[in-house]
């Protein structure tokens, strides 16, 4: 049986702008197995970088958790110190975002940096020696030839910088990894390695995944498990092939639709009506039914619980609840 | 608005198109930076070609030479039969209400100071195209409502705050057609824009296109999009052309290797990762230098002798599906099929 290495209950958290206060996420609930993938699907102002970020506590200073619980191997994160969270960070959970390749220092080797990320972790290695033979075998985990180790990052094409940036964040030896759309400035076969890469050291490391991205094909690519936000709500979860083959929320269902595929009919396209909405002026009920196209009357009165429909899966939505839809 | 009668053959002829920039500084200041790599193509009238490719590959200067934004180094472009570089003051004023832009970014193409009516309406007044008040408020309505603004009046007053991304890129575009454009060219238009309203763009585009007659330019990174709305797809390599055809022979049957590789690289439903296979090699690093054969030898995994000894050859003249590999002849090559997707995506009951 997997043991649950993360579990997230009711996390709630609001960011305050000026005398408003903007509920970015919304008692969001899931849970993360050792070992496993799950990805997090949303578009602009879902949630999904808030999730990312209040995970290991980062943040920032105007947001604020309201409400909820994150549990890490068996420890409180949400009731840890700073100086907790500190440790946790890198040694437990590592983090790369989408500008991580561009967090290098333009002065010096890449190698250096590697130990120097190495060497901020105690116990990880002994001396400067040890940490350059480790740093080595890290750049070479994520295919950066011995070549280039010495070289700087200018020196390096996005998508290696980013492999290094990944290389960093594994220094602390972490059994889970947040990826905040790691490839998303990437082109296509640079994509597509770096996502070949974090596949490979989820069986190599058996690290954990949590993988954020607005794009559903890199999502259905390289996860086992999604989540699906909308308007700050986790208003759908599954397995990746529940997700994408047997959608229960409206929106989920048409956002599947809409992605583009090389399948599809030519000069065919699908998109959901209206725009998601801003925080700070949400529509009453549920946020999504103003673009919903199965809306009953309660949608635009009272907002939708989560409607458990088996383990892991849930949807939050009045229509699944109601059991209209099959 | 008086309409230009249109000669017949393409609506742009590029001839060895190259364009070349100064690097300003670094190991290799002095040696001219290669952007486009003499390029000839065509497009015909009321066609939609899609150029295609990674970044830094050229796509979006080639795209600015051709529409006369980046001053060409070498060759030349015909627009409706008349040389761009030869063409005296009036005339290049009446080609640039001939050829519109929308670009990438539509939050920082928008003055904040100024509403929808300021924004659509003011080609027409620098062009001199209305001849009334009344006129011009007739022809801002009948494109806004065009663009999917309804009802279109009540958008005049809204400023660029007021407006989602989708809308405000659904205005630019509106801007750029009121003055009735021949050509119309997209650099990346729904790249920054959320999955579910790009539908929405293309299909304002689709529609103009139809209803104006619009000859467009579009590029894109994504070959699922060009897929979707390209009648001819061209495929850019360091510069170059490396495949052109239609949608679907590029998509279904690619016949140079890159364009392989851009295929089996793009993230579908299908999912699984690690059982997939990309055929292209190394990181992209060596390729900077500068090899008399073909430039994506060093990372072909087709790649022969004769391809570094060989130049290929050009490819976008003509019609019909070109590639320059070499060796497009001898080796086979997998596109995506139509079936492909709903074989992995099974039955939707299962």
């Amino acid at each position: 049986m997997t043991m649950t290495l993360l579990s997230v209950d009711g996390l709630s958290v609001q960011y305050r702008q000026g005398r408003q206060r903007l509920q970015a996420l919304d008692r969001a609930s899931f849970e993360v197995s050792e070992g496993s993938r799950l990805g997090v699907l949303g578009e602009s102002g879902s949630g999904k970088s808030t999730l990312a970020l209040a995970i290991p506590g980062l943040l920032p200073p105007n947001a604020e958790v309201t409400a909820g619980t994150v549990m890490f191997d068996g420890r409180s994160l949400t009731g840890a110190s700073a100086k907790e969270l500190e440790q946790v960070r890198g040694r437990d959970i590592g983090m790369v975002f989408q500008a991580a390749m561009n967090s290098l220092d333009p002065l010096r080797p890449v190698i250096s940096q590697v130990m120097e990320a190495l060497m901020a972790h105690p116990g990880v290695v002994e001396n400067r020696a040890a940490a350059r033979k480790r740093a080595a075998e890290f750049l070479r985990m994520v295919d950066i030839r011995d070549q280039y180790h010495s070289m700087y990052p200018h020196e390096y094409s996005g998508g290696m910088r980013q492999r290094v940036a990944i290389a960093m964040s594994l220094a602390g030896g972490p059994r889970l990894l947040i990826a905040d759309e790691p490839v998303t400035a990437l082109d296509v076969i640079t994509q597509f390695q770096i996502l070949g890469l974090l596949d490979r050291l989820k069986q190599e490391l058996g690290l954990a995944l949590i993988f954020v991205s607005h794009d559903l094909g890199v999502i259905a690519s390289i996860c086992d498990e999604a989540i699906v936000m909308y308007a700050g709500r986790i208003v759908e979860r599954g397995t990746v092939h529940e997700v994408l083959h047997q959608p229960k929320h409206p929106y989920t269902e048409m956002l599947v639709q809409a992605m583009p595929r090389l399948t599809s009919t030519r000069g065919e396209f699908f998109g959901i009506p209206g725009s998601p909405p801003s925080l700070s002026s949400l529509p009453p009920g549920c946020p999504f039914h103003p673009r919903c196209p199965a809306v009953l009357a309660k949608c635009s009165a009272e907002e939708p619980e989560d409607t458990v429909l088996g383990p892991g899966r849930a949807a939050r939505c009045h229509v699944v609840a109601a059991g209209v839809r099959s | 608005m008086t309409s230009v009668v249109a000669a017949p053959g393409p609506i742009i002829r590029a001839r060895d198109l190259a364009v070349e920039f100064e690097r300003r500084g670094g190991r290799r200041r002095g040696d001219p930076l290669r952007a486009v790599d003499e390029v000839s193509l065509d497009i015909g009238k009321g066609e939609t070609l899609c150029i295609v490719g990674e970044s830094g590959s050229g796509k979006t200067t080639l795209v600015r030479a051709i529409g006369g934004l980046v001053p060409l180094t070498s060759g030349s472009v015909q627009f409706d039969g008349a040389e761009m570089v030869k063409l005296g003051r009036a005339a290049r004023r009446q080609l640039r209400r001939r050829i519109q832009y929308v670009f990438q970014d539509p939050y920082e193409s928008l003055s904040p100071r100024r509403n929808v009516f300021d924004v659509v309406s003011e080609p027409l007044r620098v062009h001199r195209l209305a001849r009334s008040r009344q006129d011009l408020e007739k022809h801002v309505a009948e494109v806004l409502s065009q663009c999917g603004f309804e009802p279109a009046t009540e958008y005049f007053d809204r400023y660029p705050h007021e407006l989602s991304g989708g809308q405000r890129q659904r205005l630019l575009i509106a801007a750029a057609v009121v003055i009735r454009p021949d050509l119309l060219i997209a650099d990346e238009p729904v790249s920054m824009l959320d999955v579910s309203v790009r539908a929405e763009i293309l299909g304002v585009l689709k529609d103009l296109q139809a209803s104006y007659k619009l000859s467009m330019i579009f590029v894109t990174h994504d070959l699922a999009i060009a897929w979707s709305i390209g009648d001819a797809i061209a495929v850019m390599y360091q510069g170059l052309l490396v495949e052109y055809g239609t949608a679907e022979e590029i998509i279904r049957s690619p016949r140079h290797p890159y364009t392989q590789a851009l295929l089996q690289a793009l993230p579908d439903s299908e999912g699984a990762m690690g059982l997939r296979e990309l055929s292209i090699r190394g990181d992209g690093l060596d390729s900077d230098r500068v090899s008399s054969g073909c430039r994506f030898e060093p990372r072909c995994p087709y790649a022969q002798a004769i391809c570094t000894q060989q130049r290929p050859p050009n490819v976008g003249l003509g019609t019909d599906h070109q590639s320059a590999c070499l060796r497009a002849e001898e080796i086979s090559l997998k596109g995506v099929s139509a079936g492909a997707a709903s074989e992995a995506r099974g039955d939707p009951g299962d």
